[in-house]
């Protein structure tokens, strides 16, 4: 009886083992605002697009935009020194007029100034639109039409326009021929400030870095990391060749790990630049009128790669 | 993901069967090392247990929780368990994303998975009171996490990679129990008192492992019946559990109600259980309901603030039913009474071969040592005198009681030494299965053959031992007077009979005492008539088995004379009635009346054996010690002379 018994209980736990579940995960919802949202900016080192903002430290790919109307306070720091510039910008897009690489790939779009627009009441400059880019190694620019600009780089020059953080911007437009005008206020965030520490080097392969900015809990902010290299157009000029951007949480802390930096040839690079950006976008309009509203504040942080 | 503060803390005192105590009938819960560190078993050799459940999570998922044995060694108990159903998972997003293709956003995911594998356990019994020991548990948790990587080749790209790590650590607990009596146990046992884990490499998984965090428990259990006991589990996190547990008839049933500082509401849920038991096995369905909503979907944010500190008990876990089983084998019989002491209390006289079937020659103290009414049999077995062992009627007990056992005896009718041996008896007492409970040894004194415990009731041993002997022999004295002997009437032949047998016994015999220095010495009636004399027993003796091989009734007068050496003669029956007494003797002292069975007068005459002349002369010697002794002394009336009949 006992012999049956064991045998009994023993045929029973195998075939319980084998024919088993595991108990029932737990899904964990991320109620969090602990997000980290990687976008690749570039992915040919060597013939990188920029649109060839490089003092701004800014880079977006417009060819998917129509309209771009851009307000930004910008802050770089480089060797602990900061200087400061107010930046309004807007781009008019001819969808009807690509720009290519030679490969065939699309640039960008030829722009087009239909009027004249001001911001906070001060009239936007037309200036040359050129688009830096390297291709085959080699760096380039083209012309792709004019854009309005306004730039206060130190004390209202040479443009008196000063980027108001947390308040609004006015804009207005008055078409040349025909439309009807536009005007809107356009709101702009609290500045943004951060710090980047960099630990680890290139020559180790564990370069990791830990980013600290005054966070305000609202939306996200992006980082756009990038690299730079000395650009022999315009003499020795620092261009940047963004690499990724990344959008986490406004919580004031964000920690790249280190393979984010040691798979790159950093060292063809000479520096690498951090930029917070901490912006309020939106669409207005539809169509061809339809425009991108983006007021920013930036901040760009150079440091050498250790 | 910046490294976070969880509190993941491997197992407290949980157990899915709830909480019993230190009771030994009840062995399903000893394998809930959680609770149980001192590894206290109440196993009398091999137990084997399982627990098998299903979970109730929106769907039912089955699961093996436990497989577990354990062995008594002695004072030892060692145990170990298998546990595939200790784990807990956990899904989520990272809270990375790529965006490829400039459009389209993958999230990347991670699964945490923490498991208790097996266990060890071992402790030693001190005593009744005082158990030790301590538990081994093994731990793993496998980190699966999708990752973010560039890669760099021609162009810079991302991917999506998967990093994982294995950490296993193992964690050691001490226990000690302390049984104060059988109301009341205490036992208190540590917390990870000691760890041994691998190291995390990773950092994307740091702040996931699990807390080591040390602790202790406290318990204590009241049971003042078998249908009711009390038991408080207090833990130093803050938990504890409350239980009450009882038995009757083979059934048992508990309920454990727990407090979990990390777990809402205040008691957040019960265990009940219900079951069967015997000594072979036991049976108990279990269930564990909380009291809160257990969804399979939960915070983040939650479990990032507030971690799980026990793998099979947290907030994440969902109400269970379970099935526990366990098998308790003994591949020695389980020892029901307890021989304390034999007291051998007659001298062992091997010619007295069916004495000691009716008198016991030695008692046993008997315990009942075991929980229920046992049939005890004591048996016995003499070195050199029996060849199996003698049984003795079986006695009952009743659990806790302890009574005298008789042992009695049968020497075989080939036992034949001459001479007194020391030997040695084993006695036994059985319960229900072949082999004994318990035995003991003593020392036993065996009588020579011709030893006699001076009783003269014992002398018939000695006329019936060579009854063979004696009729050849009486038959032959009377065959050789046949002539004689059929002329005479038939009332008066007996009377012949035994004179005739008298005078040709002692023709060739004379007075001879024992030897000096030895016990009681009696002659076989061949020994005495070979040997040609004997003492007044031994031609007692020999005089009354010639006369009782040929039909002729006889008993031996016992003279107790205080101070003196006592004296033995035989009176025999002539199966004469009163009235016929002239056909031997005018005199009517010289004979004796006695009733028979039937409540007639017979006449009786005294022979003194020792009067080795003739017949007429032992008769005369005889009935004037008789008439002086026995009748005009009144030795039979104040018990000085005693007749005992040979049968």
């Amino acid at each position: 009886m006992k012999k049956l018994l064991t045998y009994l209980i023993i045929s029973a736990s195998v075939f319980i083992l084998v024919s088993c579940d595991k108990p029932a995960p737990t899904q964990l919802i991320d109620d969090t605002s602990d997000e980290f949202e990687v976008e690749l900016l570039n992915k040919d080192l060597d013939n990188p697009y920029s649109s060839g903002t490089d003092t701004s430290g800014i880079t977006q790919d417009l060819t998917g935009v129509t309209n771009l109307i851009s307000v930004s306070g910008i802050k770089i720091t480089t060797e602990n020194r900061s200087n400061e510039f107010s930046l309004a910008q807007a781009m008019f897009f001819d969808k009807s007029k690509p720009i290519r690489y030679s490969n065939g790939k699309l640039l960008a779009y030829q722009t087009i100034t239909p009027g004249t627009i001001k911001f906070n009441g001060t009239e936007a400059h037309v200036v040359p639109y050129r688009i830096r880019y390297r291709e085959g190694g080699s760096p380039k620019d083209t012309l792709i039409g004019g854009k309005y600009l306004l730039y206060n780089i130190t004390n209202g020059l040479p443009d008196p326009f000063y980027f108001p953080y947390n308040a609004s911007v006015s804009f207005e437009y008055v078409p040349f021929i025909g439309g009807n005008n536009v005007s809107f206020n356009i709101v702009t965030p609290y500045e943004i400030n951060g710090t980047v520490s960099l630990n680890g080097n290139k020559i180790s392969k564990n370069l990791e870095a830990t980013l600290n900015w005054n966070g305000i809990g609202e939306k996200k902010v992006s980082v756009i990391v990038g690299l730079v290299i000395a650009d022999s157009i315009g003499g020795r000029q620092l261009h940047t060749i963004p690499i990724y951007k990344i959008k986490t949480a406004d919580d004031g802390e964000l920690k790249i790990p280190g393979r984010f930096f040691n798979q790159l040839p950093l060292d063809r690079f000479e520096k690498i630049v951090f930029t917070f950006v901490r912006s309020y976008e939106g669409y207005r309009g539809s169509g061809n009128n339809e425009l991108l509203v983006s007021s920013q504040s930036i901040h760009s942080i150079i440091l050498d790669i250790p | 993901m910046i490294a976070l503060n969880l509190k993941i803390l491997p197992q407290s005192s949980f157990g899915l069967a709830g909480y019993w105590g230190l009771q030994e009938p009840v062995t399903i819960p000893f394998y809930n090392y959680e609770s149980n560190s001192s590894n206290y078993f109440g196993i009398k050799d091999w137990g084997i247990a399982l627990q098998y459940g299903a979970e109730f999570s929106g769907s039912v998922n089955s699961s093996l929780y436990l497989l577990a044995m354990a062995k008594k060694l002695g004072n030892h108990s060692l145990s170990a368990r298998f546990t595939p159903g200790y784990q807990k998972e956990f899904l989520f997003a990272t809270g990375e994303s790529i965006i490829i293709n400039d459009t389209t956003t993958q999230s990347l995911e991670a699964n945490y998975n923490y498991k208790e594998l097996f266990g060890l356990g071992y402790s030693y019994r001190f005593d009744e009171q005082f158990n030790a020991g301590l538990a081994v548990r093994f731990f793993s948790q496998d980190f699966n996490q999708q990752v973010v990587k560039p890669v760099f080749g021609d162009t810079l790209y991302l991917v999506r990679e998967t990093i994982d790590e294995k950490v296993n650590f193992w964690n050691v607990d001490l226990g000690f129990d302390y049984i104060l009596n059988k109301n009341f146990q205490f036992r208190v046992s540590s917390i990870n008192l000691i760890n041994i884990k691998d190291d995390l490499t990773i950092e994307e998984f740091q702040g996931f492992e699990m807390d080591q965090k040390r602790g202790a428990l406290l318990m204590a259990s009241y049971m003042p019946a078998d249908f009711f006991n009390f038991h408080l589990l207090y833990e130093t996190s803050n938990s504890f559990q409350l239980s009450t547990t009882g038995s009757t008839s083979g059934f048992i049933y508990g309920l454990t109600a727990f407090h979990d500082y990390f777990q809402d509401p205040y008691i957040a849920g019960l265990i009940p259980a219900v079951g069967y038991r015997t000594n072979l096995f036991e049976i108990l369905l279990s269930g564990v309901k909380y009291f809160s909503e257990r969804n399979t979907n939960a915070s983040f944010s939650k479990f990032y603030e507030e971690g799980i500190n026990n793998i099979i008990n947290n907030r994440y876990s969902f109400d269970k039913i379970v099935l526990s089983l366990a098998l308790n084998i003994s591949s020695t019989p389980e020892k029901k009474v307890e021989l304390i002491d034999v007291e051998i209390v007659r001298d062992i006289y091997p010619t007295f071969y069916d004495k000691y079937i009716e008198q016991p020659f030695a008692f046993g103290k008997v315990v009942n040592i075991s929980g229920e009414t046992v049939n005890v049999i004591p048996s016995v077995k003499i070195e050199g005198i029996t060849d199996e062992k003698i049984q003795s009627p079986p006695q009952t007990l009743e659990p806790g009681d302890t009574a005298t056992v008789p042992f009695y005896l049968i020497i075989p009718d080939k036992y034949v030494i001459d001479k007194a041996t020391l030997s040695y008896a084993d006695f036994y007492v059985t319960t229900s299965s072949t082999e004994p409970d318990a035995q003991l040894q003593k020392a036993a004194l065996i009588n020579s053959l011709n030893s006699w415990d001076g009783n003269v009731a014992n002398l018939r041993y000695f006329i019936m031992r060579d009854i063979d002997f004696s009729m050849n022999y009486a038959k032959s004295v009377l065959s050789n007077n046949k002539s004689v002997l059929d002329t005479l009437p038939s009332a008066i032949s007996v009377f012949y009979k035994s004179k005739i047998l008298f005078n040709n016994f002692v023709k060739s015999l004379v007075y001879a005492s024992d030897p000096r220095a030895t016990a009681e010495y009696v002659q076989f009636p061949k020994q005495t008539i070979e040997l040609k004399g004997g003492d007044c027993d031994d031609l007692s003796v020999a005089y009354s088995s010639l006369l009782e091989s040929v039909g002729i009734q006889t008993a031996l007068v016992d003279y107790k004379e205080d101070g003196e050496i006592r004296h033995v003669n035989v009176l025999f029956n002539t199966k004469l009635i009163p009235t016929q007494a002239k056909f031997i003797t005018t005199n009517d002292s010289k004979y004796f009346i006695r009733k028979n069975e039937q409540g007639n007068d017979e006449i009786w005459i005294p022979i003194e054996t020792t009067s080795l002349t003739d017949f007429d002369e032992a008769w005369n010697v005889g009935v004037e010690k008789f008439n002086r002794e026995a009748v005009n002394d009144l030795g039979l009336a104040a018990g000085k002379v005693e007749i005992i009949d040979v049968y």
